[in-house]
């Protein structure tokens, strides 16, 4: 075994939920239900279902909480793509107002914040970097893409090429800000 | 909380499962040695998440296994510092509590890392916040709650690292290869519930709190 990349791309929670789902359908199938060496492989699928939609076996009177990713992907059973690229992503919604760094992106994602107190446990320093207004707003637009109605998102708009953000996401290249703090001496 | 990690793996197939597809029968290969593992200092492995390359495969001699080298990339459980999870409370006890993730619960959170003033109540085998107020928050069993992740722990468990006891005894069983200590000390952390309830009553009354002089919002 060599482990050529220890970190070669960082996954979402909804991203992660579908994979487990399709494997799921194909390893948690009767047929392969026999079959005991992949019994390692059914253990880590179920308590990924379990995570992301809770236990099926709880006691009815516990409320059940949904994972962000289940209601997430309920909203965008058809085309899960949308939120990642093209016009309706949540990329194209906040980079042209806010410098978000990737683990913040990630983090909207995952966590999905439907309040100002979520909202600034996962933006760093939220309350110098942003005003009030600011943040409110985030929160609305941050809400507005997960909970679009995927009838109302013309098709092929995941597929659609687009111009790079002028912009550079806050933290991404460390090279080229170099640059920029040179030109700026 | 998830990443992706390319490896590459000399993976054997052997002959009942040469009636599969190819890609498949590397692929439940792959699943079978990597699932539900812990990588040191990488990660608790999920399934296989792509296969980028495949070599022909070689039968070796003396077995009927065929040998492929094959590079793919492994969903990977690795939360980074600073990421706020949801989990559930599992257990509690003087120490602190650990939470439950599902995947693993080798998640705890030590007394220190929580609000400030909280006590445990051995009764209740709960942790308690008590604001200055006079209120108190119990963090129960079972609850879903946010966290902060500090830092990780990882332990060796290579078969050559032999474990002794305090009398010298060779440990046989061993411990967890992996913990990670998490924290809930900011607003907004702790059960999901305290928060969402919280909100309704921002939004209701946000005067009223500001005149009460309502400290639990300013908090942390």
């Amino acid at each position: 075994m060599h482990i050529k990349n220890p970190q070669s791309a960082l996954l979402s929670n909804h991203e992660v939920y579908q994979h487990i789902r399709s494997e799921s359908d194909y390893y948690l199938s009767r047929e392969h239900n026999r079959d005991k060496t992949l019994s390692n492989v059914r253990e880590i699928l179920q308590d990924g279902l379990r995570y992301f939609e809770g236990d099926p076996n709880a006691a009815g009177d516990v409320a059940q909480w949904t994972n962000p990713a289940k209601e997430i992907s309920d909203c965008h059973a058809e085309r899960p793509m949308t939120l990642y690229k093209g016009p309706h992503s949540l990329l194209r919604a906040l980079a042209p107002k806010y410098r978000l760094n990737k683990a913040e992106y990630l983090q909207l994602y995952n966590v999905r914040p439907t309040s100002r107190i979520t909202l600034e446990l996962i933006i760093e320093e939220a309350t110098t970097r942003f005003s009030e207004e600011e943040l409110d707003d985030m929160l609305q637009q941050v809400l507005n893409v997960f909970y679009e109605e995927e009838a109302n998102i013309p098709a092929g708009v995941e597929d659609q090429e687009m111009e790079k953000l002028p912009d550079e996401m806050l933290g991404d290249s460390r090279r080229k800000h170099k640059k920029k703090l040179k030109r700026r001496a | 909380m998830f990443i992706l990690t390319t490896i590459e793996d000399l993976i054997q197939i052997a002959p009942q499962d040469f009636s599969k597809e190819s890609a498949q029968a590397i692929k439940d290969a792959i699943n079978i040695k990597y699932a539900n593992k812990v990588i040191h200092k990488v990660g608790l492995c999920i399934t296989m998440w792509d296969m980028l390359k495949a070599s022909e495969g070689l039968i070796g001699h003396g077995t009927g296994l065929v040998n492929v080298n094959v590079e793919f990339r492994m969903v990977v459980l690795r939360p980074f510092r600073g990421e706020i999870l949801h989990g559930r409370i599992k257990s509690a006890n003087e120490q602190g509590m650990v939470i439950d993730l599902d995947f693993t619960y080798e998640v705890f959170v030590p007394h220190a890392n929580l609000f400030e003033p909280s006590h445990y109540d051995p009764g209740e085998n709960a942790w308690v916040w008590s604001p200055p107020d006079g209120e108190e928050f119990f963090f129960d069993k079972g609850e879903t709650v946010l966290l902060r992740v500090e830092r990780e722990e990882w332990f060796d468990q290579k078969p050559s690292i032999v474990q002794k006891d305090e009398h010298g005894n060779v440990v046989e069983r061993r411990g967890v290869p992996w913990r990670i200590i998490a924290s809930m000390n900011q607003s907004g952390l702790g059960p999901c519930m305290w928060w969402e309830s919280q909100e309704g009553e921002e939004e209701e009354g946000e005067q009223q709190l500001l005149e009460n002089g309502d400290v639990e919002m300013d908090e942390a």
